[in-house]
């Protein structure tokens, strides 16, 4: 039984031998599931579940079952209900982060700044951008969609737009 | 009601607009603006402005020079400068934005060569290709080799630049104004009443006889919000395919053109319209060398023509710098062209229409756009010719 559920949830209560894989992590730490027995995953309500599933099968690792209703059906059926008494152990810290400053300069620099940057980490690790050209978004959007590394955190606060950019291969 | 009002708002300045959609837009405003008077361009409002700032000085005797509050081409960059400012501050997006210092002078070289490449090609990325390819004038397509060329070689000294020297952009920026990511803002406010002003404009102007200036202003505000919601950019047209790779903007400037080129053409072919209008001498070494220059300044600056100016309007320092330059290098360069006779061995004046007739001119226009686009798309996949 693999738990596909946020941290939160599980906490919340889960099934009793249960592995608790939440879906972002499910493909970055997929080598945790078991390959050789059958496995049925469970979420909320399906929906989670079955979207892990597929992109698992993608990676070529087979014999799934999805838990139709998820925990709200399991809950609902009488099954018991353990506690938060297995917590997981804490998630491994952040990988090693370096910050690019690119405020005050305008585009396209701040691409073509990270463009060398990324080249020089591992892949895996990310590079934190702070740029003050809105323009940079865009820029930052097509490097995504252009290059495969991932954007795995934006956000802005006044006037300075921070992305953290993840190198993956 | 507040709630359909609330979401009307947040679908127009909470989220960028499509890039295609504003393409759309921006060709058409341009067939309509051509249809009312003339078709738009930056480079000649531009140099109203080093005209005026020079004459103010002394530095050049001009007895035909128009006010910048009375010439359509400054009304224009005026309008887009305003519209960019009116968008920026709806969507909370304004904030006045220091660069550091090799930043500024990069953002002067920038717009410096840009004021020389248009008066070389008979215009800006707007005017002298965007406007010229519409007008079915052969300088127009030849601006665009130059451009692309240009961009290229642009970029190709920022990646020299930040590999060999990175000192030179360093330094940090400084933000002011910004508003805060959340809680309320003021910004929506001023904007909303920036735009009704702007929007009263024309009846001031029309109590001094001058109604057809205020609409200027207006397209040009039209322009300017269009642009700073979608960040459609030509710059990006052209550099993109060099850098990422991703085509997006390229692929909506070529329908931007054929729309645009389209509606050129009826009005030229119905005579509505003059057919020499915005054809000019510089088809020849004036187009590509202008566009060559030009792109390389556009590159360096950060904005194009039209770019520069809703930047500008958006808070960017380092765009206010490319303005000022782009404007005082261009009514120079301008005079020394023509004291020296340089202005008439620019080119020829070719309207393609006249030389190959009506159907083979819209077919090369539309052939040259769609090999722009499809070029760029298989690029994006193979990568081939980005850098980055």
């Amino acid at each position: 039984m693999i738990d596909v559920r946020e941290p939160f949830e599980w906490l919340d209560g889960h099934i009793e031998g249960a592995l608790h894989l939440p879906m972002m992590e499910s493909l970055t730490r997929r080598d945790r599931v078991p390959l050789d027995r059958p496995k049925a995953v469970l979420c909320a309500g399906g929906l989670r579940s079955s979207t892990v599933i597929s992109a698992l099968k993608r990676h070529g690792i087979q014999h799934w079952y999805n838990v139709t209703g998820g925990m709200t059906a399991w809950v609902k059926s009488g099954y018991p209900v353990a506690g938060s008494t297995t917590l997981e152990p804490p998630p491994p810290p952040p990988p090693d982060r370096t910050t690019l400053d690119c405020r005050g300069l305008d585009c396209p620099l701040p691409v073509v700044k990270l463009g060398k940057a990324i080249k020089t980490v591992p892949p895996g690790a990310a590079i934190e951008l702070l740029a003050t050209d809105p323009g940079s978004v865009v820029d930052l959007e097509a490097f995504e969609k252009q290059s495969g590394h991932r954007i795995v955190e934006r956000g802005e606060s006044a006037g300075v737009f921070r992305f953290v950019v993840q190198r993956t291969k | 009601m507040g709630r359909s009002l609330s979401a009307q708002y947040t679908v127009l300045f909470g989220r960028p607009w499509p890039v295609w959609g504003s393409a759309i837009l921006v060709a058409t405003l341009n067939v309509f603006l051509f249809t009312f008077d003339r078709p738009w361009t930056a480079s000649d409002g531009m140099r109203n402005w080093g005209d005026w700032v020079l004459t103010g000085l002394g530095v050049v005797r001009r007895a035909d020079l128009l006010a910048p509050w009375l010439y359509s081409g400054s009304l224009l960059n005026a309008g887009v400068l305003l519209g960019g400012l009116v968008a920026a501050l709806l969507a909370r997006e304004f904030a006045v934005r220091v660069p550091p210092r090799g930043e500024l002078l990069k953002g002067g070289c920038g717009g410096l060569l840009m004021g020389v490449g248009a008066v070389l090609a008979f215009g800006c990325n707007i005017g002298g290709f965007f406007s010229a390819t519409s007008a079915l004038s052969l300088a127009g397509l030849g601006m665009m080799l130059g451009l692309g060329a240009g961009a290229f070689l642009g970029l190709r000294y920022l990646v020299w630049e930040t590999e060999h020297r990175p000192e030179w952009s360093g330094g940090t920026g400084r933000v002011y104004l910004a508003s805060s990511a959340a809680g309320p803002s003021r910004q929506p406010w001023v904007g909303a009443l920036l735009l009704i002003v702007l929007l009263a404009t024309p009846f001031v102007y029309s109590r001094g006889g001058y109604v057809a200036q205020g609409v200027f202003l207006l397209f040009g505000v039209a322009f300017g919000v269009i642009f700073q919601r979608s960040r459609f950019c030509l710059v990006r047209a052209f550099r993109e395919p060099f850098m990422t790779g991703d085509a997006e903007h390229t692929r909506a400037a070529a329908l931007a053109l054929v729309i645009s080129t389209v509606g050129f053409a009826i009005l030229k072919f119905t005579d509505l319209k003059d057919k020499g209008e915005w054809v000019f001498p510089a088809a020849g070494a004036g187009a590509l060398g202008g566009g060559l220059v030009f792109g390389v300044g556009m590159t360096l600056a950060g904005g194009c023509g039209a770019g520069s100016i809703w930047r500008a309007g958006e808070g960017q320092v380092k765009l206010w710098a490319a303005i000022a330059c782009f404007a005082l290098g261009g009514s120079l360069a301008r005079l020394v062209a023509a004291q020296t006779g340089v202005l008439r061995e620019l080119g020829a004046a070719v309207f393609l229409p006249s030389a190959i007739g009506w159907g083979p001119a819209l077919g090369l226009v539309v052939l040259v756009m769609a090999a722009w686009a499809l070029g760029a798309t298989w690029n994006e996949e193979h990568r081939r010719f980005s850098a980055l």
